[in-house]
């Protein structure tokens, strides 16, 4: 049993239409089965309603008189970008005011603009022949702007992990507050509802897609950034952040209960926004995508504490253990925090399944489908540990200060890491030796410094070069996972990479 | 049921041990939920202990007041995200079935934990 959109759309107009929430599809489908919803069930909407930091509004002023070609541009002290011709600028959800800081930013201008207060406007430029007014100042409202669009490179990711920090101090991040030794953990998805993880492979949501957006009627205009196919898949949805949506409305049609700023303490502005895609059920694979329940919907949750690029995964844990309030790390139970109200996105869900019901809002074929890409990491030239260093000569526990005088001496090297079972256990340096020759000991383990200060091969050269220094030591061994000994680094490999070594 | 107290001190009695003093002599168990050394102290007590705690405390001559409100939660400016209800030592927050936030304000203790981490800057520390 297969339906086109044209069919479906016939059926919304002559209100026949069975239009249900994703949630709704659930017990549907549990109730009927697959091949009776297929057939049954025309339309599955569903909502999300959460912090989307790449988001912004293109707003136009018209012209002042006489005109001005503004150069820059402040909307209640928040800098929007004007690099576009005289009087259009992009305010930037993320941009910070520059005199509230991170209490006050875009997205809570675009907040402001919707509930139609009034904004102060500032402007400066160098002049020119046809635009000759170097300062404005004045107060607008939405109304005054030509256009005011909400421009969003990237919302509704599908999917995301889950944030907790094993370390021992408070962090504060995008994913909110997190407590320290594994105090809570934070999760980020509209999950069984949200759009992208209801029609995991994007068969009907693609360029053109009309959705709910901010309140407004809005539309997909492309994939989203960071777009990424390539990550690996649990009953059929990925399990952290994939796909994502690029998308567009009329910010002057938006319902300020769908879009609001937000300040996460000591990490910047972001921007709530209600997004609502309807999802044709064309066939039994749709159907059945769509009565996915958070059971079935897994994400890793990552230590937050690791500041790198790619952090460390604690756990894997599905969205029905992270909504039950707690879950359990390393035998400990650790409460749980949604940052996406769950209560706006079911809102959404069910006024866009009312709209449809109407008539009110119609179903559109995508005009493209989206490609298949990865998300690549930034070249940026810099050098890590496992550039510079170079190979670790070991010797067992046990071995003699006379053995590791004679290898140093014969290597020409001042350092020797000390491994039992592979595994690092302490380091000695030629001065160790000196010291171990005149109080008479004999065995490596006697005289080695037990408390290494280490380097893992992806940290920067930046990093460890202040560790050496905080620690005035003159090298250190790079040790793996299982801490086995993958080489050492020595002072001078940095500063030489630094200096003048950099090729 | 417990009860909570501000306490404020002035020039005559800031530098006594006023809290264990009361703790002490009118017998009547005090957490401290938040102090300012020179200043005030936010304390709590069984319902059972208000009287004989509000009589020392006149005859020390420290101003007490109770705090009817704990934390304050603005609920226009909540979004019942829930971005608090992991961080709460005391479990003041939950979800209720349709998803509010709702919260049991007898529970909390003044920790603060919360305030940083609303998003919505929806909470706040009642004035003393």
């Amino acid at each position: 049993m297969t339906k086109t959109v044209a069919e479906i759309n016939k059926r919304i107009k002559s209100g026949d239409a069975l239009v249900l929430t994703a949630e709704e599809m659930i017990d549907y489908v549990d109730k009927h089965g697959v091949k009776k919803a297929a057939k049954d069930v025309d339309v599955v909407t569903t909502g999300t309603f959460g912090a989307m930091c790449s988001s912004g509004a293109l707003l136009n002023f018209g012209h002042s008189e006489p005109p001005i070609k503004m150069q820059k541009v402040w909307l209640n002290d928040v800098e929007a970008y004007t690099g576009l011709a005289a009087v259009d600028a992009y305010i930037g959800a993320s941009e910070l005011s520059q005199t509230e800081g991170f209490e006050y930013g875009g997205a809570h201008v675009i907040e402001d603009l919707v509930k139609g207060e009034e904004i102060e406007v500032r402007a400066t430029s160098y002049g020119t022949d046809c635009y000759p007014r170097k300062k404005l100042n004045t107060k607008i409202t939405i109304d005054d702007l030509n256009q005011a669009i909400l421009l969003n490179p990237r919302n509704a990711y599908q999917n995301y992990a889950a944030a907790t920090n094993s370390s021992e101090k408070t962090i504060y991040t995008y994913m909110g507050k997190l407590a320290p030794n594994y105090g809570n953990v934070t999760y980020t998805t509209a999950s069984q509802l949200s759009p992208l993880i209801n029609d995991p492979y994007l068969e009907t949501i693609g360029f053109g897609t009309k959705i709910f957006l901010a309140g407004a009627e809005g539309y997909v205009i492309g994939e989203g950034t960071q777009f990424n196919t390539t990550v690996p898949r649990k009953n059929g949805v990925p399990t952290g952040s994939a796909a994502t949506l690029a998308v567009k409305c009329d910010l002057k049609k938006a319902d300020p209960r769908f879009i609001k700023g937000g300040t996460f303490e000591r990490y910047g502005v972001s921007l709530y926004v209600g997004i609502g895609v309807p999802i044709p059920i064309l066939n039994e694979k749709i159907a059945k995508q769509t009565a996915i329940r958070d059971s079935e919907i897994w994400t890793k949750i990552l230590d937050y504490s690791v500041p790198s690029r790619s952090r460390p995964a604690v756990k894997e844990v599905n969205y029905e253990q992270l909504r039950s309030g707690s879950i359990e790390i390393n035998g400990k139970e650790v409460r749980t925090s949604s940052m996406a109200p769950l209560k706006t996105a079911r809102e959404i869900a069910d006024i866009l399944k009312k709209k449809i019901q109407k008539g009110e809002f119609l179903l559109t074929e995508p005009l493209e489908r989206f490609p298949e890409t990865s998300f690549k990491p930034l070249k940026h030239g810099e050098k890590y540990a496992q550039d510079v260093m170079r190979k670790a000569i070991s010797l067992g526990p046990d071995a003699s200060i006379e053995e590791a005088a004679r290898l140093m001496s014969k290597k020409g090297i001042d350092h020797i890491p000390v491994v039992d079972k592979d595994k690092l256990t302490g380091i000695v340096t030629s001065w160790d030796i000196a010291k171990a020759v005149c109080s008479g000991k004999n065995r490596l383990k006697d005289i080695a410094t037990k408390n290494v200060v280490t380097a893992k091969s992806n940290e920067t050269l930046e990093l460890i070069a202040e560790r050496l220094q905080r620690n005035r030591i003159s090298a250190l061994p790079v040790v793996g996972l299982k801490g086995e000994v993958l080489g050492i680094i020595k002072a001078e490999d940095v500063s030489g990479s630094i200096v003048g070594g950099a090729k | 049921m417990t009860k909570r107290y501000l306490l404020k001190f002035n020039a005559d009695n800031v530098d006594e041990p006023i809290i264990a003093k009361c703790a002490r002599e009118a017998g009547v168990l005090l957490d401290v939920l938040r102090a300012d050394a020179t200043d005030f102290a936010v304390v709590r007590f069984e319902d059972s202990d208000e009287k004989k705690a509000v009589e020392f405390f006149k005859k020390e001559g420290v101003e007490a007041k109770e705090l009817k409100n704990a934390v304050i939660k603005d609920p226009e400016k909540c979004i019942d995200c829930g971005a608090c209800i992991s961080l709460c030592p005391t479990k003041c927050f939950s979800f209720d079935k349709d998803g509010k936030v709702v919260y049991d304000e007898d529970k909390c203790v003044l920790c603060k934990n919360c305030i940083d981490a609303c998003p919505r800057r929806a909470l706040k520390l009642p004035e003393y």
